[in-house]
């Protein structure tokens, strides 16, 4: 039976490897250290995303407990309370209703019509490395272009956005490390406070001066008699910020390692260039953003032969239900070809994230247009970091040689 | 010129439950133990069934004519890369 160091270096490194072992030996299992079930079949984490006892809420039994203390930083619960605001910690009508307001600006057709851009953004990126020797992926690349991108859909000005992206990394330092851990706290809740007061103005604006943009396709949102409120406007401009920002960096960073990893794959795809669509579905199952997922059990649960007790925090590992044998033949094949390919690394059920399109269309302009300028590119090191983190699978740097 | 009748298929396999297609047209579908289904053997191919066709996020629904029996495509992507 595995330890419960999820975040120990070795299950770090190789996640598949930790969670599989889990998979096989103990497939609804409590972890004892971090105090969750950890679910890792993928008929199990399947069921889990589609089951309405199983809560998204994991903000408000936070924030009633820090409420609840007398030392807690009035900063660290205006943070959960902005968080509290976020469609992806709702459920039912609550989380349907927002989700309906402003799933029509993140549709394949509507993203669509953005390729144009994207493809702009990447090669001006490509432009810009094109001197080095050694460039870090991550950092020149796969990090910039999902922030350009979501900076502009949202329509902050060209000049905002180098601090724009600053105030989001600091946020998603908090969210992505884990929302229990007070230690990211403070610079995520000035960070947080930032673009509170950066996106109202902003909204403000464009309230009066509307523009083909997604803040003021939010503004004018209306489902019959409902629209969004100012707060509900922020808290989905933060979320959207949040969402299309890191999840997307390693979508890319992950694909290209995959690529870089598996020569036949890629030479596959170098000489059918069209495969890159199924390639991304690929790298989404196989090693994709979305290590795991946060859910509350709102009753209890019974899931084969364990009960989770209301109020159990739940991690549905979606890496390990990408990798099981049950669901897929040869699951840890790199198989850019694979059809059906039905992976969870997007999630699944009401929460199956809003911006796939979007992140899809990325990945495959930033992926098709880095190997197209650079056909010799590769690795500088087989020495790669992975940032310690439970929910998200992704890269400290991807270091390569640009001609090599 | 009315709207054609057609019937609809959701492919249960790929179906994520993301919900698109019930927000869109929830006359047509319906959400079961957590997937979308179609909610009536025919139906018409009103401009909400077409916006649900081609916003499925993973493109798991498609439309056929009563008539020929074959898959009718919707837009100029309908059917493309991996559905």
């Amino acid at each position: 039976m595995p330890a419960d160091g999820m975040l120990d270096a070795a299950a770090v490194a190789d996640p598949y490897a930790y969670f599989g072992a889990l998979r096989s030996a103990d497939p609804v299992h409590w972890n004892e250290r971090y105090r969750a079930w950890v679910i890792t079949r993928y008929d199990d984490v399947s069921a889990a995303l589609r089951d309405p006892r199983i809560s998204s809420d994991r903000i408000t039994p936070l924030l009633n407990r820090w409420r609840a203390r007398a030392d807690a930083d009035p900063l660290f619960i205006e943070t959960l309370e902005q968080l509290a605001g976020w469609m992806v910690f709702k459920d039912g009508d609550d989380h349907s209703r927002l989700r309906r307001l402003v799933y029509r600006a993140f549709t394949p057709r509507m993203v669509r019509s953005m390729q144009a851009d994207i493809a702009a953004i990447a090669d001006r990126l490509l432009d810009e490395m094109a001197a080095e020797p050694v460039v870090d992926l991550i950092r020149q690349f796969a990090f910039p272009l999902p922030a350009i991108v979501i900076a502009g859909m949202l329509g902050v000005p060209p000049e905002d956005r180098d601090l724009f992206k600053a105030w989001s990394d600091d946020i998603t330092a908090l969210v992505f490390g884990g929302l229990d851990d007070a230690g990211r706290y403070e610079r995520a809740a000035q960070g947080m406070r930032n673009l509170v007061q950066y996106l109202s103005a902003l909204i403000a604006q464009y309230r009066t001066s509307p523009a083909e943009n997604l803040v003021s396709a939010l503004i004018r949102a209306r489902e019959e008699n409902d629209m969004l409120s100012e707060a509900e406007i922020l808290s989905t401009c933060i979320l959207l910020l949040f969402g299309g920002h890191e999840t997307t960096t390693n979508l890319i960073g992950n694909g290209l390692l995959a690529l870089l990893n598996h020569p036949d794959q890629r030479r596959l795809l170098d000489g059918n260039p069209g495969l890159v669509t199924s390639a991304i579905e690929e790298f989404l199952r196989f090693d994709g953003p979305a290590k795991s997922v946060v859910r509350i059990a709102k009753e209890p649960v019974t899931i084969r032969d364990r009960t989770i007790e209301p109020g159990a925090r739940i991690y549905l590992v979606l890496a390990a239900a990408n990798r099981d044998p049950e669901a897929f033949d040869h699951p840890d094949e790199l198989d850019i070809t694979r059809d059906p390919n039905p992976h969870v690394g997007f999630g699944m059920g009401p929460h199956y994230c809003l911006g796939s399109a979007l992140a899809r269309l990325e990945a495959a302009e930033a992926i098709s247009r880095v190997l197209g300028r650079y056909p010799r590119l590769r690795l500088a090191t087989t020495d790669l970091a992975w940032h310690p983190v439970m929910l998200s699978r992704g890269l400290v740097k991807l270091p390569v040689v640009l001609d090599g | 010129m009315t709207d054609p009748v057609v019937r609809v298929t959701v492919d249960r396999r790929i179906c994520v439950g993301s919900g698109n297609c019930v927000a869109v047209d929830p006359t047509d579908f319906d959400i079961v133990d957590g997937k979308s289904q179609p909610a009536r053997p025919e139906t018409t191919l009103t401009a909400e069934l077409t916006d649900a066709v081609l916003d499925c996020p993973v493109r798991a629904i498609s439309v056929w004519s009563t008539q020929t029996g074959e898959r009718l495509r919707l837009d100029d992507h309908d059917g493309d890369g991996r559905r």
